[in-house]
């Protein structure tokens, strides 16, 4: 029991000193991430104190914030530049698909919206 | 001008096929109509017509033609309340007050003729000056009619008449250059559209100018125009248009639309005028096709035809020219539509003209009369008919003692009494009318009797009269059966099978029972054994009456009788279900109101309290602000955001331009459709493109740069 406490704060030490050396380019969008992801927290603990009634609006709350999410993250693994498979690829030309996807996410969320 | 002197000859045997072929086209329109359809002027059409003039209050109805037009009207109608005297004293003031158009002088000329003023010599004496003048310079039709009309009024007024000779002379020419080639005719010379009123008008006025060469003995003029202008008058016929059901009428032109003309009947009458005009000063009849009249007839005779004073004139007028018509003057034959076998009654048919004047110069004959349904020979034929000068109708002893009842087939035909001077009469073809032959039919040896069901011993019988209130009571119980009998005799003494026999039992709560009564070679018979009815009578008991009613179109004496009262005793109704009599519905039940209907919306969804949703709505964007923080401690910055130049303005451009997308999916949320965003989104994408591109291109460029730097 004792070892497994321990053995869970070493990994976690470990985890944030290798996690401090990272690009603050990348810690940025980490952050996104964990931005989009609490706004998604907050939305479903309002739906299941209030019910789902408009569900549309619901699902394209839920799905804009997520969906920004899965955006970010493949932004972070294409200008990741240990990331041996997208070596050639220029990071303004990630970012821009990264843009690109956003608006058009959004543009079928605000449809949805209603 | 050349064919019509061997066209005269060819006219006789033309106008006999002509005359053929109009009476085998009348038979053949006759299929559908019960009587030939020329109804005359019927009163409520005089009312209404009439209506439409009211004197003002110097006994005038308005301008000088609207006041012609209803004193022609009014005489027309047979109605005297105008005031002549006031009208005529004040016709000599407006004729000496000076005026430029010979228009007036042609109304107040009129308007002397129609009240038989006695200042016609005064009147004749101002205006015979201008008038000669305005001969000379008429150059358009309407003011060649007028001032020759006016003319013709007053020559009889006038000792100035050898003047006029002269003039008139120039008119002739001026005539001919108006005349067109097909019966058509100009305005002026210079307009192109020709018309049948301006035709009509051209023979309107043919009259008087022939009349006075006539009557000034001019013989050249004479022998020149008179076959010219019945040639065309002729031809004028040809532009009738028709309608449906024989109905004819000339159509006006654009000439005389634009000239203010009055349309249709506008130009059916100036036709009419002109031709009756025409034919009344020809040696020879003016031959017009008979079914034309009578289709110009029926469109005149047109219920609620006029809707204005003007129109009403016309209509008026057009009737009056009708009813002395020198090619054909049509009339309407009515029948009687009902002979009673026992009141004897005649066959008396009606022949009016238009405007209801019984003609008596005709010969009727009844060509056949058929009875309906039967393959009989015909009951009559060719039977002429008698002129009874007290009811002005011709009269046939049509019923006999052997005459069936029911609906006869009449074919009537009405023929001219040849005689020279006199206007031919046409009834447009035979007339085809139904009458029906009716009479009082004879109820006898009725009998009611109740008799018992199993043995058919009657317990009880009574024999009645029709006519005689017999207050007679029967009794029965459910064991027995009602008999009824009778017999119904025709006059002839054959037994009589009307449409109608029913037996009618009323209860004292109004609920109704009918049942029909067969009839059998013995007569009548109906028996009603209540023993089966029980349940159909809905286990009523009590009072019934007892009533007969027979009836049929050709009884004059149809009758419902109330033969006796009933005293019913049937068993109560079984447990359970007693049956709710059926009382007759009310009318209004059925018609009236039915009870409001009170709907159930759809209840909106509940919403969670406002205070509840605005708290998440800042919980949600507590993580928004958690996202700046924590970019502030992380350290990010925008130093490498370019600031001059044109990356500058490339990166502005580009943040710019997503900005207003993203307002633009603002309001989409808001207000806009789908459509209009997407246009407009197209086109913010593209603006955002160069920027975009160019300024992540620089950086890309930018940091290559510093790498290999």
């Amino acid at each position: 029991m004792g070892s497994t406490i321990t053995d869970a704060q070493a990994l976690v030490t470990a985890l944030r000193s290798a996690y401090a050396s990272t690009l603050i380019k990348l810690k940025i969008i980490d952050l996104y991430v964990v931005f989009s992801l609490a706004t998604v927290l907050v939305q479903v603990i309002y739906m299941s104190l209030v019910g789902s009634f408009p569900f549309n609006a619901f699902l394209s709350g839920i799905l804009s914030c997520i969906g920004s999410a899965v955006l970010a993250v493949c932004l972070r693994m294409q200008v990741n530049k240990e990331n041996k498979e997208f070596k050639d690829l220029p990071p303004e030309r990630a970012f821009a698909d990264f843009v690109l996807c956003n608006l058009v996410l959004h543009l079928v969320i605000m449809n949805f919206l209603g | 001008m050349a064919s019509t002197a061997s066209g005269a000859s060819r006219l006789p045997l033309a106008w006999l096929r002509l005359l053929l072929l109009g009476w085998l086209f009348a038979v053949v329109s006759q299929t559908t109509c019960a009587s030939n359809g020329l109804q005359p002027l019927s009163d409520a059409d005089r009312e209404a017509v009439a209506g439409y003039f009211t004197a003002d209050a110097d006994g005038f109805y308005g301008s000088l033609q609207e006041t012609y037009h209803a004193l022609r009207a009014l005489e027309i109608l047979e109605q005297s309340n105008v005031e002549s005297q006031k009208i005529c004293d004040s016709l000599v003031g407006l004729v000496q007050a000076p005026h430029d158009s010979v228009e007036d002088a042609f109304h107040v000329v009129r308007i002397a003729e129609v009240l038989q003023c006695p200042h016609g010599a005064e009147v004749a004496k101002v205006i015979v000056p201008s008038l000669q003048a305005a001969v000379e310079k008429a150059k358009s039709l309407l003011e060649l009619h007028y001032s020759v009309a006016t003319i013709a009024i007053i020559k009889g007024w006038s000792s100035k008449s050898a003047s006029f000779n002269v003039a008139l002379s120039g008119v002739f020419s001026s005539l001919k250059e108006l005349a067109g080639p097909d019966g058509k005719w100009h305005y002026t010379k210079s307009s192109s559209e020709s018309s049948a009123k301006a035709a009509g008008l051209y023979t309107f006025f043919s009259f008087p100018t022939t009349a006075i060469a006539y009557h000034f003995k001019n013989p050249s003029v004479r022998g020149l125009q008179i076959g010219h202008i019945k040639t065309a008058a002729i031809k004028l016929f040809d532009n009738l248009e028709s309608h449906d059901q024989g109905v004819l009428y000339f159509q006006e032109s654009k000439d005389d639309a634009s000239s203010g003309g009055g349309g249709t009947l506008e130009a059916t009458w100036a036709v009419l005028r002109g031709s009756a005009a025409l034919a009344a000063v020809l040696p020879a009849k003016l031959k017009v096709k008979v079914e034309k009249v009578f289709g110009i007839a029926k469109f005149l005779l047109t219920p609620g035809l006029a809707l204005n004073a003007t129109e009403a004139f016309y209509q008026l007028d057009s009737l009056s020219v009708l009813e002395e018509y020198r090619p054909a003057v049509p009339v309407s034959v009515q029948t009687s539509s009902i002979l009673s076998l026992s009141s004897n009654d005649n066959l008396e048919v009606a022949v009016t003209t238009v405007l209801g004047k019984p003609v008596s110069q005709v010969k009727v004959t009844l060509v056949s009369a058929h009875c309906i349904g039967a393959d009989a020979p015909p009951v009559w034929s060719s039977q002429n008919l008698n002129y009874v000068e007290n009811s002005g109708k011709y009269v046939f002893h049509f019923l006999s003692a052997t005459t069936d009842l029911g609906k006869y087939k009449l074919s009537l035909e009405v023929c001219s009494v040849k005689s020279e001077g006199d206007s031919s009469y046409t009834s447009g073809g035979p007339v085809k009318s139904d009458i029906t032959v009716i009479s009082a039919i004879g109820i006898s040896d009725v009998q009611l009797a109740v008799l018992d069901s199993n043995t058919g011993i009657s317990d009880f019988s009574a024999v009645l009269e029709y006519g005689k209130d017999e207050n007679i009571t029967l009794s029965a119980n459910h064991l027995q059966k009602l008999l009824l009998l009778l017999k119904l005799t025709s006059p002839s003494g054959s037994p009589f099978n009307p449409q109608q026999v029913f037996l009618k039992l009323v209860h004292e709560s109004h609920v109704e029972h009918l049942y029909l009564v067969k009839s059998s070679a013995k007569g009548f018979q109906l028996t009603l054994d209540f023993l089966g009815l029980v349940e159909k009578l809905q286990y009523l008991s009590g009072t019934y009456n007892v009533v007969l009613i027979v009836g049929d179109m050709t009884m004059e004496n149809s009758f419902v009788w109330t033969l006796a009262s009933l005293d019913l005793d049937l068993p109560a109704a079984p447990e359970g279900k007693p049956l709710p009599p059926e009382a007759p519905l009310e009318i209004t039940a059925r018609v009236g109101s039915k009870p409001e209907i009170a709907h159930i919306f759809w209840q909106p969804e509940k919403r969670p309290p406002t205070l509840l949703s605005n708290i998440f709505l800042s919980l949600t964007l507590l993580p928004l602000i958690g996202f700046f923080i924590g970019l502030g401690y992380l350290g990010a910055n925008i130093k490498l955001f370019p600031t001059t130049g044109l990356p500058g303005a490339a990166a502005v451009g580009f943040h710019g331009a997503v900005a207003s997308i993203l307002v633009l999916y603002f309001l989409f949320w808001l207000k806009l459709d789908l459509f209009t965003t997407l246009k407009s989104a197209w086109i913010l994408g593209l603006g955002t493109l160069p920027p975009g591109h160019f300024i992540l291109s620089y950086l890309a460029d930018s940091s290559a740069k510093q790498k290999t730097a």
